[in-house]
């Protein structure tokens, strides 16, 4: 008999269940423990969370989401002990938490009976080790305000997210601080899949922690684990603006899988089947990406004035104040001092920029750096601060002129410009070498006496040349400058290959007019061998007209022209020339005796050869 | 005749165009403020020195020593700063010393007038007959000079992956991650080489032949933009 799969199914189900049906059946409440080793490890590394169950097998056991950590399952065991007839089974579930960062990460406790769980991340040093010193946590930016639009749950309950505002007004540019909640409910929302993040191009947003707060909040009865982020929030351009803020989580569903037919809903079996241990058991719970959004924020944001802008403004907007000082209360000339501004305050830091002080007279200046110290975790307070290394470069009272400092403040409305008050040194001559003692004083309201610095003994500054060179690098290795010996290098050989050639041919030029004359000069004495009967003479200069024509016809040395290569390259043709030739040995060694009308024909062959060669 | 006379109006157009662009490499530098200078890099890298900073003190040093190599004050403050600092002092061999008598720029000139007069001499000798012996002194000082300029850059190649180390110290480690074994361990101002870069990382050669990945924010190269 086949079975329908579905029946098959259930069958299967049911056997495999039995005994899990029995410690069900039998099971009082399920307490919960977890236990994490070791408390204490290094960025980089992970920690062994062990989850243990025991009692009521139907609740399942799930990680803890707790932002910064990621939990890997790597074990699981299954434990069944019966005790006068008293079933009693224990889970452990075995995770691998990894953190992302460091910091102290609390796991908290599952069940009432349990005890939360805290794990020390500690950073990594340069050199490798594990350093223990744990940074104060600064105060949040922002504690307050109103939250933007009702509190609205995702379609399924499981999560929200929202915003919470100091204003709804503001100006291009400025920065306001911003908390971003997002509210989970346990159990229910299997992982945060990524940080909040903007929809649109309106706004900017500071990079967020990945260590937000933690708090529980009460929503329509049920508990939530809200997780708050601090951070700023820029506009970057005027209008009215929404904003809504995203974020991606994996959310547990029950499976959509349906439940059998005719009437067995709400049978024994069928009740104990959709119980979530069951459920988790045979897969019947199923995870979902979601992205859970905030209700929209709106804003009215409004464009810098451009009447009465200052023009040393960098595009700070806030609340700020100025003060300058000196690194040291004396000076001797050629000795650097620091000169620090620092800018105190609410507002947009990264807009914060000063060029401190250009070129002063008697005095050397040098590029300043800035450096930023937040006061809140979202960077919206705190102090920047800007060092300017001065060197006076004459004996003498000496003044640094103040620094102004424009920006526009967002609550007045209006654009401000702050100035500090210039600092009268009093420098010393360098005649004392390295060991020389500072006698110079500093005399300024807003200098504050630090630690001299030594001259370590070295020699003293030169005046700036005014020669400078836009790249360190030397010129053989840069192509531009590479390319002029190597052009030169061609040029040069191009022309010697041109007056070599040209020389090459005026010698060609040379060797053949030679030739013509030479061939001319043994005709003339031929003709005149044959007038003459001279067989030997005729001959000779027969054979010589004949190797001059041939070797310069096949550009070959006339010693290597043989009777061979004749034969070879003339073939059939060649035979009239090599029997020339032959009676020209003939005639040299036996003295033969010429007859005109051999003469005649001889000549006749050697001047059709001359004219041949001459064309070829 | 015609032959000679092209011949001049070629060396001459060669001669014109060499020199004015091989004097352009030093003379029209488009100077900003984002320039070079001996003097402002030895007076940054002293004020980096009195500071406290004996990483970029060196950094400067060495790249004031590339515009100005017989600068007496940079070598004296050089190896003051790395005497202070406890770092041995820079070794260069023979050949470095003395093929670095001048500075990079003006032997780049001098070797591209070099290969202009030994060029123009090679070139006379095949169209004159006379003067030879001249012509041929001056062909092997052209030559000569050209040799001094090849020189330097030969002397100047190790140099273009050159780094200091400008924090207090760094680990080498066995492999470009931070969690990786270190091997040694790099003081501020140490003078090293760089093989090889990765995101982040980069792999020097100490000086004592030990090689390691640092990090790359933990060394400046002497010659920047030349990774």
């Amino acid at each position: 008999m086949i079975l329908p799969p579905r029946i098959a199914k259930s069958m299967l189900a049911t056997i495999a269940a039995m005994p899990l049906l029995v410690m069900h059946a039998s099971a009082a409440d399920r307490a919960m423990t977890e236990q994490i080793q070791p408390t204490e490890i290094a960025l980089g590394e992970s920690a062994r969370l062990t989850i243990t169950a025991s009692g009521d097998a139907s609740t399942p056991i799930a990680p803890p989401v707790i932002p910064g950590l990621d939990f890997v399952a790597i074990g699981q065991s299954t434990e069944m002990e019966t005790i006068n007839g008293r079933i009693s089974s224990t889970s452990s579930v075995v995770y691998q938490v990894t953190p992302q960062g460091v910091g102290i990460y609390t796991i908290p406790a599952m069940s009432p009976s349990s005890q939360p769980q805290v794990l020390r991340v500690l950073p990594v040093d340069r050199g490798g080790t594990v350093n223990n010193s744990a940074s104060a946590a600064l105060p949040p930016a922002f504690a307050h305000g109103t939250v933007s639009g009702p509190t609205s749950l995702s379609a399924d309950g499981a999560a929200f997210v929202r915003l919470r505002l100091p204003k709804h007004q503001l100006y291009v540019g400025e920065s306001i601080p911003v908390d971003i909640q997002v509210g989970m409910r346990e159990g229910l929302v299997a992982s945060l899949n990524g940080l909040p993040v903007m929809n649109g191009d309106a706004f900017t947003l500071n990079k967020l922690s990945a260590k937000p707060d933690r708090t529980e909040e009460q929503i329509g009865g049920r508990p939530f684990t809200v997780l708050t982020w601090h951070s700023e929030l820029v506009a970057v351009k005027p209008g009215s603006l929404s904003l809504r803020i995203e974020t991606p989580l994996t959310v547990r569903m029950q499976s959509a899988e349906p439940t059998p037919q005719g009437g067995d809903d709400d049978s024994a079996l069928g009740n104990m089947l959709n119980d979530p241990f069951f459920q988790d058991f045979f897969g019947g719970t199923a995870e979902k990406d979601v992205t859970v959004a905030s209700s929209p924020a709106t804003f009215t944001v409004l464009a810098l004035p451009t009447q009465d802008r200052p023009p040393g403004f960098n595009g700070a907007v806030g609340a700020f104040k100025i003060s300058s000082e000196l690194s040291a209360p004396t000076a001797i000339a050629g000795d650097p001092l620091t000169l620090r501004l620092h800018v105190t305050g609410a507002g947009n830091f990264d807009r914060v920029n000063s060029l401190m002080l250009g070129e002063v007279d008697n005095w050397k200046t040098y590029a300043p750096t800035a450096r930023f110290t937040p006061t809140d975790n979202a960077g919206f307070e705190g102090q920047k601060t800007f060092e300017q290394p001065v060197i006076a470069s004459q004996a003498g009272t000496q003044t640094l002129p103040g620094i102004a400092f424009s920006f526009f403040d967002p609550d007045a409305r209006r654009y401000e410009t702050l100035h500090t008050p210039s600092l009268r040194v009093a420098v010393a001559a360098a005649t004392g070498g390295p060991s020389a003692i500072a006698i110079a004083r500093v005399s300024a309201t807003t200098a504050a006496p630090l630690a001299a610095i030594p001259r370590a003994g070295l020699r003293a500054d030169q005046p700036v040349n005014a020669a400078t060179v836009s790249s360190l690098r030397p010129p053989y290795f840069q192509l531009r400058y590479l390319s002029i010996p190597s052009g030169l290098t061609l040029g040069i050989a191009g022309v010697w290959l041109w007056l070599r050639r040209r020389e090459q041919g005026r010698n060609d030029r040379d060797a053949r007019e030679l030739a013509t004359r030479t061939t001319a000069k043994l005709l003339s004495q031929m003709d005149r061998a044959a007038a003459a009967g001279d067989a030997q003479l005729f001959f000779i200069a027969a054979r010589s007209i004949v190797q001059r024509t041939l070797s310069a016809a096949w550009h070959l040395p006339p010693e290597k022209l043989t009777l061979e290569e004749i034969r070879l390259r003339l073939g059939a043709a060649g035979q009239e020339i090599l029997r020339l030739l032959a009676l020209a040995d003939e005639a040299v060694f036996s003295g033969c005796a010429l007859q005109t009308s051999d003469s005649q024909r001889w000549k006749q062959v050697v001047h059709r050869l001359v004219a041949e060669g001459t064309t070829s | 005749m015609r032959a000679r006379i092209f011949l001049h109006g070629a060396i001459l157009a060669m001669l014109g165009l060499g020199t004015g662009i091989a004097s352009a490499a030093n003379t029209a530098e488009p100077f900003a403020s984002s320039g070079y200078s001996a003097s402002s890099l030895y007076d940054q890298a002293n004020s980096d020195a009195r500071g406290g900073k004996p990483g970029l003190a060196v950094l400067n040093y060495e790249r004031a020593r590339l515009l100005a190599p017989r600068d007496a004050d940079i070598v004296a403050n050089l190896s003051a700063v790395r005497n202070l600092s406890g770092l041995p002092p820079s070794g260069e061999s023979w050949f470095a010393r003395h093929a670095k008598f001048a500075t990079a720029n003006t032997l780049f000139r001098l070797g591209c007038l070099g290969i202009l007069i030994a060029g123009a001499s090679e070139l006379a000798r095949r169209i004159y007959s006379a003067h030879r012996l001249g012509l041929r002194i001056a062909g092997l000082a052209g030559l000569a000079l050209a040799l001094a300029a090849l020189c330097n850059a030969v002397a100047l190649w190790p140099e273009m992956s050159e780094a200091v180390v400008i924090v207090p110290t760094t680990a080498a480690r066995l492999a470009p991650a931070k969690l990786a074994e270190p091997v040694t361990s790099l003081r501020e101002g140490e003078l090293v080489s760089i093989d090889a870069e990765r995101p982040g990382f980069a792999l020097v050669r100490a000086a004592n032949g030990l090689t390691g990945w640092v990090s790359r924010d933990d060394v400046a190269r002497v010659v920047p933009g030349t990774g």
